[in-house]
């Protein structure tokens, strides 16, 4: 129990430090600013309560919002992702269900599982953060382009990150 | 009552949701709103000392135009030195303190945290309030404006880029002196957009925009950028005009904060006038 709290919290401080120190600092003509932090609230535990899963989402924005002077943005759009997931989960659940201390990652729930689920909630995060950021409907198609280009940029990043850095196969179903 | 608490605890998540969306929404608010300071901004200090690690080593690899810049900065300066001019005669340099009272001072200072690939972009300063820096104080670097001033902490303040949704500022065509509203175009560092010049004003490319005299935060003509294109539509009165902007947002370093020593007594002279209308 002790380890995963701390393999979960390595995690955090991993990604967010990631999104903060590099990918915050991207600059290629304003149209890719990926957040790959959100990976993080994909991955937490299946069992995971539901308020808790809201909490956690809610301090994990507050603090991506603190260091690019956000003000509250990144912890809405992840909320609403947080609030998405169970609901999300159920909609793609495997045919025997979920066990409880399933790892929601591609080695142990397939590949096309994983992206469906990747997809699903990095999209929605992104339509959310790119709409609070602008704010008016005046620049719907321009920031809804932005949004679907991030996300895929987002998407291939998580992808490279998990088969680069994840478990491998054997590791994945019996060590956790 | 009791089916109250039934409906409750039967919508808990999404009432829950609701209330954390409700926090979040209040926080974007409080951002929003200029006068107040706020927690969750980057001039607080953990953020700050990440930022500087950043820019440390940013800075670096920025050097070679940053001494570019400062360089040709120098070399303009140098040519206002008393020194420079040829003194025709011994009256000349009578002191004119009476006449000539300093208006606008600044202060260097050295920017932390900047980003352009937003759509509202912020960048983060290392002078604060025990420097003298106060929220709304206005931004330029040695190429043009930069933005505005937001919030103060002790050592550190956050500022409005210019490239933010609410930045606007009020400009003038140089060499006409028609007035205008300065707002970033929404997606490209590089080109900002000239709103409310009429159709019968004479705008040629290349035209010169400046800060007009109207706003206390920036002093008179200082450089905004150069027209790029104009075009116009039907439907209104008004052109398009897209401006090229000569401040170099990608890679600021150094940059200067303007305290207007008269803006106060502006201020509360016009204060009146506001609630008129």
């Amino acid at each position: 129990m002790i380890i995963k709290i701390i393999t979960h919290l390595l995690r955090f401080v991993f990604l967010v430090g990631i999104q903060v120190l590099i990918l915050n600092h991207i600059q290629l003509n304003g149209y890719v600013n990926p957040y790959v932090y959100i990976l993080f609230i994909l991955l937490l535990p299946v069992e995971t309560p539901n308020w808790l899963l809201l909490i956690i989402a809610f301090f994990t924005g507050l603090t991506i919002d603190m260091f690019g002077s956000s003000g509250g943005m990144h912890a809405a759009a992840a909320v609403f992702m947080a609030f998405a997931r169970p609901g999300v989960l159920r909609l793609i659940a495997p045919r025997d269900g979920y066990e409880s201390d399933m790892k929601l990652i591609p080695q142990v729930m397939g590949f096309n599982w994983f992206i469906t689920y990747l997809s699903i909630m990095v999209v929605l995060h992104h339509l959310m953060c790119f709409y609070l950021e602008v704010f008016r409907f005046s620049e719907f198609f321009i920031t809804f382009f932005k949004a679907i280009l991030n996300s895929a940029i987002t998407i291939t990043l998580i992808l490279i990150g998990e088969y680069l850095f994840g478990q491998s196969k054997k590791n994945a179903r019996f060590f956790r | 009552m009791r089916n109250l608490f039934l409906f409750l605890w039967k919508y808990n998540f999404f009432i829950f949701f609701l209330l954390i969306e409700t926090l979040c929404g209040y926080i974007i608010v409080q951002n929003n709103n200029f006068k107040r300071t706020t927690f969750i901004n980057s001039a607080n200090a953990i953020a700050a000392k990440t930022n500087i690690l950043v820019s440390a080593v940013t800075d670096y690899i920025n050097l070679r135009a940053t001494n570019d810049a400062l360089s040709r900065e120098n070399a303009s300066l140098k040519t206002l030195l008393p020194d420079v001019f040829y003194v025709d005669s011994a009256l000349k340099h009578i002191s004119t303190d009476t006449i000539l009272k300093q208006q606008y001072a600044f202060m260097t200072a050295k920017v932390i945290n900047n980003s352009t690939n937003r759509r509202n972009n912020y960048l983060t300063l290392n002078k604060g309030s025990k420097q003298g820096i106060k929220p709304e104080m206005g931004v330029m670097c040695s190429d043009g404006i930069v933005g505005i001033v937001k919030d103060v902490s002790d050592h550190y303040s956050s500022v409005i880029s210019f490239l933010h949704k609410d930045s606007r500022i009020s400009a003038r065509i140089r060499k006409n002196g028609y007035l205008g509203s300065m707002v970033w175009n929404g997606y490209d560092e590089t080109y900002g957009t000239l709103n409310d010049i009429a159709k019968h004003v004479k705008v040629a490319i290349g035209d010169t925009i400046v800060t007009s005299s109207y706003s206390a935060i920036f002093p008179e003509g200082v450089l905004i950028g150069t027209v790029d294109e104009v075009s116009s539509t039907g439907g209104n009165n008004f052109q398009n005009i897209s401006v090229k902007l000569s401040t170099p947002f990608g890679r600021l370093s150094y940059v200067y904060v303007i305290s207007n020593l008269f803006k106060d007594e502006q201020k509360t002279l016009e204060e009146p006038l506001k609630n008129d209308h």
